[in-house]
């Protein structure tokens, strides 16, 4: 579990640094597909049928179908990097590092008692997911970041509770979709409407 | 009758409101036939609330209508007691002549959504009608909740002009704010009795700091409801927007619903108070009525004069019910039975020549379309019957014998004159005084202002095109309002008969004895209070004003043959235009003037200099007056929600990374303080 949990944490660690999105959304793939082996190993230890169909959901979804629309996003953007990162990949990773203090803080103060690296592991890759959107300007990114967020909380909730009921993770899978479609369309009228998916040209909405 | 048969009586009449909405809906592609099917329903509907309300009026017990029980709501039951079926009276009355004429009126309005107006007004009847009927806590509070959203619905009716939406955003937003004061109210009655029903509440105990407070809350609640000023500002402008015969409901029977309720929670749950609860009612009674009638005055907008004469009169109502509730706290039952009659009666003769002005309002509206008065005139001749029916509503409010309007308010000033009888100290016997005199000057400048609207709108000649080429309004429209002008006058000839019914109404109630109040006598009516004995002889009154009338007659008669001379009008030279008229701003002058200092009056004169003096120069001429309780409460209000919601603004910046960061920054602390030891 612990191999694990650095391995969420390196992959969290990675995309802080890069700003070329094919490979953040590599990176993505990677880290869902260690989600998915982490709820494989829950399973393994208490016999429930629906962890196994939980991971399964992972793989196909987090690892398949998300990364995949985004890829096919990413291919119509040819020229969108992250050019200009409200914090450079240097001091995002900074930001991260202090994230992961905070979280173990956070743990300790709050969650005493259980597996401490996991769930701290864990609410620092949702943590970090949110620094993520907070700090790029790329839509494509912020989905990323999304996704990063949502694994977070998974494992927060299988390290809490050995998985939760399957009809929550269907729902939960089912709302992460919805919001990765919507955000795909809007990341494509973005491109069409602007020019541009640097999602800072968004300010220019406000009335 | 039973109680079985009225209880069947009460569901047929809810039936034909509901056939009426259905019918409205199902004919929609037909409006003509919507219009007569729908509205001839709703007037049937109020034929039979009439009959229920006289009945139950007349026998003076309550009867129950239905009762159930529902979940956690406990007993909800439906009952009409004589209190209830006074107002129900009422809005009979008023419904029915409204319907009537909204045959006639509502001919104007057809197009695509036509069908909404008759299905919301049969609604708004039958949601009143539950307002009056309900005998539980949740069940009024949901019916009067569906007659606000109802009648809200009918103000932005016409929702073409912006004034009007305008006008249901702030009478949503000043009635919703009442309604939050009028829960909380109930909510303390509740959880005192232990149970939501009205029953339960009447003999509650509660401590004298609860009464303080369920009785303010109360009176904010109902208030905002009657446009008591300073609750006021939705109202003259919500009931001028809504189509002419819905703003008679509304300025009639809808106002009295919180009159209705103020009885119902004063006399009934709350029981004899302090006297100070009476005379906090009182001081914002004569607020109203002074403030009210002289906005009315400075207005020339017919309908929002009407509505602001409205104001003037709730202010009168509540000056009974506070005089009522003073004497009762000084162990005075007999005059308390006088107040609180006067108060009802003028309830309920309001809610009649409201209407009766409402509609003829309406009539000239639709014929000459423009509210302004400085656009009317000569309308006497062209639309006679309108004038005669709104003639008979003008006297009437002006309170002049022999109409409704002079008994009730008589007996207002009655009650007042006993006040230092029962209020201790020099300042109570000053404040008594003081209160006579400004309900006399309030009754004198209600004359002047309707002498005003009568004497502009239709004497003279006319001031504009339209007013010239007006017609008279259809018959169904005029009979309706003859019908009213005829109630005025036979509540004027013919008081004792509601006056006793009332009496009746108040009997049961604590503080208040109202045995052998009103006497017939051969002479007329007999006020019988405490050592004063009064004698209030209609046909007496009758008499004499015909004598003078024959009088009258008789002098012009004996001059002479009269001669009709046609010659132009002498102007100085110039032919005489409409123009040279008095205006209504022009009347009303005097009285802006010696007020100014309420009025806060403001002119603009702007002379066009480059003309020559002697031939005639351009002017234009502005006149203004400020609303002082508005500048005083509502602005500075208005300034500081405006500045915290500037200051909300700068949260939201536009960019989604900073609404990522707030949610950060939210997770972050909700964690670090749910793990806080």
């Amino acid at each position: 579990m612990n191999v694990l949990t650095v391995l969420l944490l390196f992959t969290a660690f990675l995309i802080t640094r890069v700003s070329n999105l094919r490979l953040a959304i590599q990176i993505l793939i990677v880290q869902s597909l260690g989600v998915a082996v982490a709820c494989v190993w829950s399973g393994l230890g208490s016999e429930l049928m629906h962890t196994y169909i939980a991971a399964m959901l992972t793989v196909v979804i987090k690892a398949g179908m998300i990364p995949y629309a985004l890829f096919r996003v990413a291919a119509r953007l040819r020229n969108e990097t992250e050019n200009k990162p409200i914090l450079s990949p240097n001091q995002t990773s900074l930001a991260a590092a202090l994230l992961l203090a905070v979280a173990y803080g956070l743990v300790d103060q709050a969650l005493p008692g259980l597996g401490r690296d996991a769930l701290a592991g864990a609410l620092s890759g949702f943590l970090i997911g949110l620094l993520i959107m907070i700090t790029r300007r790329q839509a494509v990114l912020q989905i990323v970041g999304l996704i990063m967020m949502e694994n977070g909380i998974y494992l927060l909730g299988l390290s809490m509770t050995r998985g939760l009921p399957l009809i929550i993770e269907l729902g939960v899978f089912f709302d992460v979709m919805v919001a990765v479609i919507v955000l795909g369309i809007l990341t494509f009228r973005l491109k069409l409407s602007f020019m541009t998916t640097d999602t800072t040209v968004l300010q220019k909405l406000k009335g | 009758m039973n109680d079985l048969e009225l209880d069947r009586l009460f569901f047929q009449m809810v039936i034909i409101f509901l056939t009426g909405c259905m019918s409205a809906v199902a004919l929609w592609k037909s409006p003509r036939l919507a219009n007569c099917v729908s509205h001839g329903l709703a007037a049937g509907g109020c034929a039979l609330m009439f009959y229920l309300a006289g009945t139950v009026l007349a026998g003076g017990e309550a009867v129950l209508i239905f009762i159930g029980r529902w979940l956690h709501a406990g007993e909800v039951a439906l009952r009409i007691d004589p209190l209830a079926a006074f107002f129900l009276l009422l809005l009979s009355v008023v419904g029915g002549a409204a319907s009537i004429y909204a045959i006639g009126y509502t001919a104007d309005h057809y197009s695509r959504r036509y069908a909404i107006l008759p299905v919301l007004f049969n609604l708004f009847l039958l949601s009143t009608v539950f307002v009056f009927a309900s005998s539980h806590a949740g069940a009024f509070l949901i019916a009067w909740e569906l007659m606000t959203l109802t009648s809200l619905l009918l103000v932005v009716y016409e929702h073409e002009h912006a004034a009007n939406v305008r006008a249901g955003f702030i009478y949503v937003v000043m009635t919703y704010t009442g309604t939050a004061f009028l829960m909380a109210g109930f909510f303390i009655m509740a959880a005192a009795a232990g149970d939501l029903s009205f029953e339960k509440f009447i003999a509650v105990s509660l401590t004298q700091p609860q009464r303080d407070l369920v009785f303010l809350l109360a009176f904010i609640g109902f208030g905002t409801k009657a446009g008591i000023i300073p609750l006021h500002v939705w109202l003259p402008k919500a009931h001028p927007a809504a189509p002419s015969h819905v703003s008679a409901i509304l300025s009639g029977v809808m106002l009295k619903t919180a009159i209705y309720g103020m009885a119902r929670f004063y006399l009934e749950f709350l029981g004899v108070g302090p006297t100070w609860w009476g005379v906090m009612v009182i001081g914002f009674g004569i607020v109203s009525a002074l403030l009210g009638v002289l906005y009315a005055l400075m207005e020339t907008d017919i309908k929002r004069l009407l509505a602001y004469s409205s104001l003037e009169n709730l202010g009168v109502v509540l000056l009974g019910v506070g005089a009522g509730m003073v004497f009762s706290s000084a162990g005075k039952p007999l005059l308390a039975g006088l107040a609180w009659a006067a108060a009802l009666f003028h309830a309920f003769n309001h809610g009649i020549f409201k209407a009766l002005l409402f509609l003829a309002a309406g009539a000239v509206v639709q014929a000459t379309g423009t509210r302004d008065l400085e656009a009317l005139g000569g309308l006497i001749r062209r639309m006679p019957y309108t004038a005669a029916a709104f003639f008979v509503g003008a006297l009437a409010i002006s309170s002049l014998p022999p109409l409704n309007g002079f008994i009730s308010e008589w007996l207002t000033l009655q009650s007042l004159f006993f006040l230092p009888q029962a209020l201790t100290g020099v300042s109570g016997k000053i404040a008594g005084a003081l209160l006579f005199i400004a309900l006399a000057m309030t009754a004198a400048l209600v004359a002047a202002c309707f002498v005003k609207v009568f004497g502009i709108a239709f004497l003279a000649r006319a001031r504009s095109r339209k007013a010239e080429t007006a017609k008279e309004a259809p018959f169904t429209m005029t009979l309706p309002m003859l019908g009213l002008a005829g109630a005025c006058l036979y509540f004027g000839l013919q008081p004792h008969s509601m006056l006793q019914a009332i009496s009746r109404v108040l009997q049961p109630y604590i503080g208040i004895d109202t045995r052998g109040l009103f006497e017939v006598d051969r002479i007329g009516l007999m006020i019988q209070a405490n050592h004063a004995e009064g004698v209030l002889s209609v046909t007496l009154l009758a008499g004499l004003l015909l004598i003078g009338c024959l009088a009258a007659a008789g002098l012009y008669y004996l001059r002479g043959k009269a001669v009709r001379v046609t010659a132009p009008i002498w102007a100085c030279g110039r032919a005489a235009t409409p123009r040279n008229q008095y205006s209504a701003t022009g009347f009303s002058g005097p009285v802006r003037w010696s007020f100014r200092y309420v009025l806060r009056s403001q002119r603009q004169r702007i002379v066009d200099e480059n003309e020559n003096i002697y031939v005639g120069r351009k002017l234009a001429y502005h006149q203004s007056i400020r609303y002082i309780v508005d500048e005083a409460i509502y602005y500075p209000v208005q300034r500081w929600i405006l500045r915290q919601a500037r200051f909300m603004k700068r949260l939201q910046a536009g960019s989604v990374q900073l609404y990522v960061g707030y949610v950060l920054v939210v997770t972050i602390v909700v964690l670090a303080w749910s793990g806080r030891k």
